[in-house]
């Protein structure tokens, strides 16, 4: 029977022996090697997942420390390249490395070592490192960048002055162990301080300082004598360093000396209001002698236009000594300052005012206007110097022994770090004799 | 109640390993089995079992048909094997070759017996061992198709989706395979008589 099947049994046979086969079992075994494998599959993958991020952020930190690295570099330890800014007139720089001049006009000028400023007869120009010093160059003067520094070394900036005026600000409180040097052929001029100028003619070099205070060396004497001839230079004082000699002993700033000093204001981030006084302990007395009164005319909206125009009568004024005016305008002023309160500026106008009462003779007026600048300002470093016109106008003028210790007194123990405990010393002793 | 497959498979999908274990304990003798007699090694076939099921476990985020799990977990399977078979450079036995190792009796002796009993369920364990060896000597295309549809069950779609062909292609090889598998048989039963 069995050849002569027919087709549909055949198949059917044979499914039914097939689909008989017995099935199979995965050994127990393997089944839970791949139920704990399975398991821990999925825990690496979840850890090459959770890697991911920290292999991305490892790259990034690479790629981050390296751009550190190179910015770092080129931040911290590159030169420092001061730029020549605010040019008129004609100004012209010679590039060491190209070896030529070329006008400055209104580009921002970077400098480079060796590179030379130098200022025409109808030019002007300010260089600085922005935070670190600002000089600004008058009419007819060369200078050479002899030395610069990067943000992190501590060597000397060094100009070599050839001729002509400089005007310097330089905050040494910033960092220490750097010098800011200008040399002329007669004089080293250190600043140990902030606020100086030096001006090198041809035969002799004239050095003012408004704030802070300035080492100044005979170079030509050096040298000729083999030893350094040195003198400081304090706030308010000025030395003239002549050919073969050392440094005149520094004597105190002409009244007319001190405006031209108010350039000093004009550079870079200095308030535009300011008093012409120095940061001395000589400057209650400079207040009170009748001082100008500065107001920068290059920020426009800064101060009210009327306000201006009374400062400069008031500086007119100062400079004809005519009193009349004052007494009129002083008046006009104080309403102003009643609809204009700017604090930035009033404690500066109001020291301005007091010391223009004293200046009046109106003693009253001054004490009462001086004590109204203690009362509003007591952080200002102007109160002190308020304080001791009080001092001085109680001793000097109205001759109230009693008040005028007191206000001493109160110097000393208010205002002990101010440059006017050195005033109040010696005035407690006048009064003590 | 077991839970479907759609479900576990969901499940698995968000990451729930617990569910992919049930469908694993669920299917893993069908593919062992499967792949064992595609492969003709149990060892390999072992391997390759789980192999698969990692696979599977891996790609489940692709696995997008619905209702068609076991078809695509035989797929994998099937292509793991072809990538063994091309490794092992594997070929065919021919039927002719001794069952036994001690080579006194042939393949068609036993299976002559066999083909005359009307209960399959219950065959000899030594007929077994004949029809799966029978089997072995079957070329890899007509054993694919025997093997899915005749002993996994699978319907000529699905293991035409295994095999990348199409219905009418594998219904053609297996009335063809149980043929061959047959005229062996008779063949075999021949020389027993004659």
């Amino acid at each position: 029977m069995f050849p002569n099947m027919d087709e549909k049994t055949i198949q059917e046979t044979m499914r039914g022996m097939l689909s008989a086969l017995p099935g199979r079992e995965l050994p127990e075994a393997r089944t839970t090697v791949f139920i704990a494998r399975l398991y821990k599959v999925s825990e690496e993958r979840r850890r090459i997942i959770d890697l991911m991020p920290f292999a991305r952020t490892r790259a990034f930190a690479a790629v981050a420390a390296m751009l550190i690295c190179v910015i770092g570099y080129n931040y911290l330890l590159l030169p420092l390249s001061p730029v020549v800014v605010n040019a008129t007139g004609t100004v012209k720089i010679y590039s060491a490395r190209k070896n030529e001049w070329s006008f400055v006009g209104k580009r921002r000028v970077k400098l480079a070592k060796n590179d030379v400023v130098k200022t025409f007869d109808d030019g002007q120009a300010d260089v600085m490192i922005p935070g670190i010093y600002q000089m600004r160059l008058k009419r007819k003067s060369e200078v050479r960048l002899a030395r610069s520094i990067s943000r992190l070394s501590s060597g000397n900036i060094t100009y070599d002055v050839a001729r002509g005026k400089v005007f310097t600000y330089y905050d040494k409180t910033r960092k220490t162990g750097r010098e800011f040097e200008l040399q002329t052929s007669e004089a080293l001029v250190s600043a140990v301080g902030t606020d100086f100028m030096v001006e090198a003619a041809p035969a002799s070099t004239w050095i003012g300082v408004l704030d802070g205070m300035v080492r100044v060396t005979g170079v030509s004497a050096q040298r000729l004598a083999g030893e350094a001839k040195a003198v400081l230079v304090e706030p308010g004082q000025k030395t003239v360093v002549r050919p073969g000699l050392a440094p005149e002993k520094p004597g105190r700033l002409m009244e007319s000396e001190l405006m031209d000093l108010e350039e000093l204001y004009r550079i870079g981030t200095k308030p535009q209001v300011a008093i012409l006084i120095s940061s001395g302990r000589t400057r209650t007395r400079e207040l009170l002698a009748a001082t100008p009164l500065y107001v920068s005319s290059k920020k426009e909206g800064v101060l009210p236009a009327e306000m201006d125009k009374i400062i400069r009568t008031f500086n007119q004024a100062i400079k004809t000594r005519s009193k009349e005016r004052y007494a009129e305008n002083i008046r006009q002023f104080e309403r102003l300052l009643e609809r204009y309160p700017d604090p930035k500026y009033n404690v500066q106008f109001s020291l301005f005012i007091a010391a223009y009462y004293e200046h009046l003779g109106e003693h009253d007026k001054a004490i009462a206007a001086f004590r109204k600048v203690i009362e509003k300002y007591p952080q200002s470093s102007f109160a002190s110097v308020a304080q001791c016109a009080i001092g001085i106008i109680y001793e000097e003028k109205l001759n109230d022994t009693a008040q005028a210790k007191f206000a001493y007194e109160k110097i000393i123990s208010a205002y002990p770090d101010s440059p006017e405990v050195e005033e109040a010393r010696h005035g407690l002793e006048r009064l003590s004799r | 109640m077991q839970p479907p497959d759609a479900e576990l498979i969901a499940q698995a999908k968000s990451g729930d390993k617990q569910a992919f274990v049930v469908l694993f304990q669920r299917y893993k003798n069908r593919i062992y089995a499967y792949l064992a007699r595609y492969l003709r090694d149990e060892e390999t076939a072992q391997d390759l079992t789980l192999e698969t099921f990692l696979a599977v476990y891996n790609n489940l985020q692709s696995y997008t048909e619905e209702g068609a799990f076991l078809p695509w977990v035989y797929k994998i399977a099937t292509n793991l094997a072809k990538r063994e078979f091309r490794r092992k450079r594997i070929g065919e036995i021919s039927l002719d070759e001794p069952v036994t190792e001690s080579g006194n009796s042939t393949l068609g002796d036993m299976i002559a017996d066999e083909l005359n009993r009307p209960d399959h369920n219950a065959m000899k364990a030594e007929v077994v061992e004949i029809l799966e060896r029978a089997l072995q000597r079957l070329s890899e295309k007509y054993r694919q198709a025997v093997l899915l549809c005749d002993i996994e069950g699978l319907t000529y779609e699905e293991a035409a989706r295994v095999l990348n062909s199409n219905a009418k292609t594998v219904g053609t090889h297996l009335l063809r395979a149980r043929k061959v598998l047959f005229k062996y048989l008779l063949k075999y039963k021949q020389d027993l008589r004659g």
